[in-house]
């Protein structure tokens, strides 16, 4: 089934949209419980996350140097800053935005709860429950994104405004899990040569699978042994588990295949890019990734899934899209 | 009926000088409206509250909205909406419904003459400078009739019911009248709340408009292959939720002017699968906006070549264009002539006593009769550019005087109808409101009208005004059927 090219790019953010809010979500709770159990000082707690989530020239803007240490303010800012396009409450209104325009195409169930999370986000009792009890807060905002994920599969036809929406949503998942990865990086961490600092450095590790609600399925597959190689092995190329970045780029070139399927003869560029990075992933050990620089190649692979959104933009959205190069003009 | 014996409506008063569609139901025979009045009256007030409560929230989760624009901002609103149903008995939709298809053939009749032989200017039944400089008329249409020569699909005839208690002609709305999705959503959560009242008050179903819509459309056209889709101006319309709530409940797509191609005179849809022929187009965009290749070449808006399409007959355009030349406000007092002119009938329904400032002698009557009346632009609508005399100052008087005289074609005036008011639910308890009542024509090969409407409420006990642009809200309209199976008296 045909549908109008715009409404299937406001299938796909959408979803990018909601994935995005609860990789946010789950980052900033994970992180609250790091900071109370390791000894890192509090310095460089939050401010990573600005650097992976791309906004610190906009942070800056708005805020002094100093700021980079200000847990309160850097929180505030991924929850609620206006001048942030990500944060959870830019990235809701942008999602509800995207689901209003295209009402007529998803379900009404995707509508209401879409519209109840905006509506709530709204309220006193949404604020006070971010001031008195975070944790209520972020339960709310994930138990709002993990029943969409439940109605996409259960209230849509498996056609294309589901294939739009489950690309939008493995292509963004499989970004935000490489920088989530990259948050190790960012921290000022000396070798872990002290008992306390090596506890320290399981604790960090750890939160990393929190993260991406990785740690129970990881430590069923590798008993307990947390270390960088196994952490890293998992999170990128665990073919089993649907956050790692292999699993996502799959199912990524599995929705685009859906969506191209045998109707475009040309070879589109957003097809054979996701192609190429799977390859590249699986023909690399985790042993050569780490010798190369974990931090060089996450970025690599951040780069690559920024490409293949330019591509899917271009193959799929572009509002220049010359539609003389469509195969046929016939009616069905 | 027996005031005392009141509960809900305890204190009710009605406003000296205007018809209650509640207490005063004295010209026509209306035991069935008396008999559902007495089963809201045994509710509690309190009961009310809570449903009144429960009506909101399901209109806010469901986003139930309409835009407005004040400066920069626009603000998503609920339409406010009152959970005590306008009623109307069966023998009197009859007479409407006769009255309203008589009315709609005669202002297609209308259509299809002026934009061919004109006869009925030929004959002086209207003023042919009246016509010819109407703001909707687009000679660039003429002797290319549409398919079927249906000019008029979709109608919202807005409606009031005068001290007699007969209902009405106030405004004809024949291009992109809007509020039906309302009155659908309407007739939904009162269903959820009052399932006993409606269970025991054979009322009209209402929900199979999209589906006769879909069909009226389909009937004209010469390609069953096509798509039908509806036109939008986007997700910013104030009306986008309509837009959007009619493309569901008809299972179309709904499409933007860029979604939209032009190619041999044909039009197509954009889509993910190459483009696909489209052979109905339910527009929502006025005409101006529809073609810049046609009508206005600095628009960055619309389908370049649709009207190509259009005038080969390749497409059914709904309402099609040209069709503002017949809701025209000045055009309005001569629709009974309309009717006797091309129908040979008497009107059934009677309309609002209307003077044309373009007539020299009408001017001179309504400039020194201003504050009697009501004055509106003839290319005015949501309630913007209205004058209520009786209510106006001095210098709103004295404006309107001098921009009657700059531009006397513009205006028409009225003389104030004392609305009729119905029971509704406000902060201080039930109050009366006052009312008008929008029904739906649909035109395919036939006419049909949908048995309920848009019924809207001022939204102050003082206010004539009922658009919602105003503040005003709306009520479900419950068409009672015909028979007497009424389960409770």
């Amino acid at each position: 089934m045909a549908m109008i090219s715009r409404a299937a790019e406001n299938c796909y953010w959408l979803a990018r949209h909601i994935e995005r809010i609860e990789s946010t979500v789950r980052y900033l709770q994970v992180n609250q419980d790091v900071v109370l159990d390791t000894n890192s000082n509090t310095t460089d707690a939050w401010y990573p996350f600005i650097i992976v989530a791309g906004q610190e020239s906009a942070f800056f803007k708005k805020y002094s140097d100093s700021r980079r240490y200000d847990a309160k303010i850097i929180q505030n800012y991924l929850c609620w800053e206006k001048e942030n396009p990500d944060s959870i409450l830019n990235a809701a209104r942008q999602a509800r935005e995207n689901c209003r325009i295209i009402r007529e195409i998803i379900s009404s169930e995707i509508w209401e709860c879409i519209n109840d999370f905006w509506l709530w986000l709204n309220t006193k009792k949404c604020k006070t429950a971010y001031t008195d009890d975070r944790h209520e807060y972020y339960q709310k905002i994930k138990f709002h994104c993990e029943l969409l994920q439940g109605l996409y599969e259960s209230t849509l036809l498996q056609e294309e405004p589901y294939y739009f929406i489950k690309l939008g949503l493995m292509l963004e998942r499989a970004n935000q899990t490489a920088r989530i990865i990259d948050v190790k990086y960012h921290r000022h961490s000396a070798s872990s040569s002290t008992e306390r600092e090596s506890v320290d450095e399981t604790i960090h590790w750890l939160s990393l699978l929190k993260c991406c609600s990785a740690s129970e399925a990881f430590l069923k597959r590798s008993h307990f042994n947390i270390t960088r190689q196994n952490v890293a092995n998992f999170l990128i190329l665990e073919k089993d588990f649907p956050r790692t970045i292999i699993y996502c780029l799959q199912k990524t070139l599995l929705y685009l295949e859906k969506i191209f399927d045998d109707f475009w003869n040309q070879k589109k560029a957003c097809l054979q890019l996701t192609h190429i990075t799977i390859n590249e992933l699986t023909a690399m050990s985790i042993e050569t990734m780490l010798s190369h620089g974990l931090h060089q190649y996450i970025t690599h692979i951040i780069n690559k899934t920024g490409e293949i959104s330019d591509a899917i933009q271009d193959d799929l959205f572009s509002p220049q899209l010359a539609f003389t190069s469509y195969p046929r003009e016939q009616a069905q | 009926m027996n005031k005392a014996e009141l509960n809900l409506f305890n204190n009710y008063r009605s406003i000296p000088g205007s018809v209650d569609e509640f207490i005063q139901s004295n010209t026509l025979k209306e035991e069935n409206i008396t008999a559902i009045v007495k089963l809201f009256n045994e509710l509690k007030l309190n009961q009310f509250k809570s449903s009144h409560k429960s009506a909101q929230s399901s209109f806010q989760r469901n986003g139930i909205t309409f835009t407005v624009y004040s400066d920069k901002q626009s603000t998503e609103k609920i339409f406010p909406f009152d959970i005590i149903p306008r009623i109307i008995p069966a023998t009197t939709w009859q007479h409407l419904e006769r009255g309203l298809i008589q009315r709609i053939t005669a202002l297609n009749c209308f259509l299809n003459d002026i934009y061919s032989e004109q006869h009925i200017l030929k004959e002086k039944h209207i003023p042919r400078a009246l016509v010819l400089s109407s703001q909707g008329y687009q000679p660039k249409v003429a002797n290319r009739h549409p398919l079927g020569n249906v000019y008029i699909h979709i109608a919202g005839i807005d409606l009031i019911k005068n001290q007699k208690g007969e209902f009405v002609v106030l405004e004809d709305n024949v291009r992109t009248p809007s509020g039906v999705s309302y009155a659908l959503e309407n007739r939904l959560v009162m269903k959820r709340l009052f399932p006993d009242i409606f269970a025991k008050s054979n009322i009209e179903p209402i929900d199979h408009y999209p589906d006769r819509l879909y069909h009226a459309l389909n009937q004209l056209s010469t390609n069953q292959a096509g798509l039908t889709i509806i036109l939008t101006p986007g997700s910013h319309n104030s009306a986008y939720f309509e837009h959007s709530f009619l493309a569901r409940k008809m299972g179309v797509d709904l499409a933007r002017g860029n979604d939209l191609f032009v190619k041999n005179a044909q039009v197509y849809l954009k889509t993910t699968r190459g483009s696909q022929l489209v052979s109905v187009i339910y527009r929502r965009v006025d005409d101006e906006y529809l073609d810049p290749e046609f009508f206005n070449k600095d628009s960055l808006l619309g389908v370049p070549g649709l009207m190509d399409a259009y005038l080969a007959g390749n497409v059914v355009l709904a309402n099609a264009v040209g069709n503002g030349v017949a809701d025209d406000k000045a055009i309005y007092h001569y629709v009974p002539q309309m009717i006797r002119f091309y129908l040979q009938e008497e009107p059934i329904l009677p309309q609002v006593e209307t003077f044309c400032c373009f007539e020299k002698q009408h001017r001179q009557y309504v400039l020194e009769n201003l504050h009697n009346m009501v004055v509106k632009a003839t290319d005015g609508s949501g309630g913007y550019d209205v004058l209520i005399g009786p209510n106006a100052s001095k210098i709103q008087l004295e404006t309107f005087k001098a921009m009657i005289i700059k531009n006397p074609r513009r205006y028409i005036a009225q003389p104030l109808i004392e609305l009729s008011t119905c029971p509704t639910y406000s902060k201080h308890g039930i109050e009366p409101r006052r009312i008008d009542f929008r029904p739906f024509i649909i035109t395919g090969h036939s006419s049909w009208v949908l048995p309920g409407g848009l019924t809207r409420v001022a939204a102050t006990k003082e206010s004539y005004v009922v658009n919602s642009s105003q503040g005003g809200g709306s009520k479900d309209t419950w068409i009672l059927g015909d028979g007497n199976d009424f389960t409770c008296s």
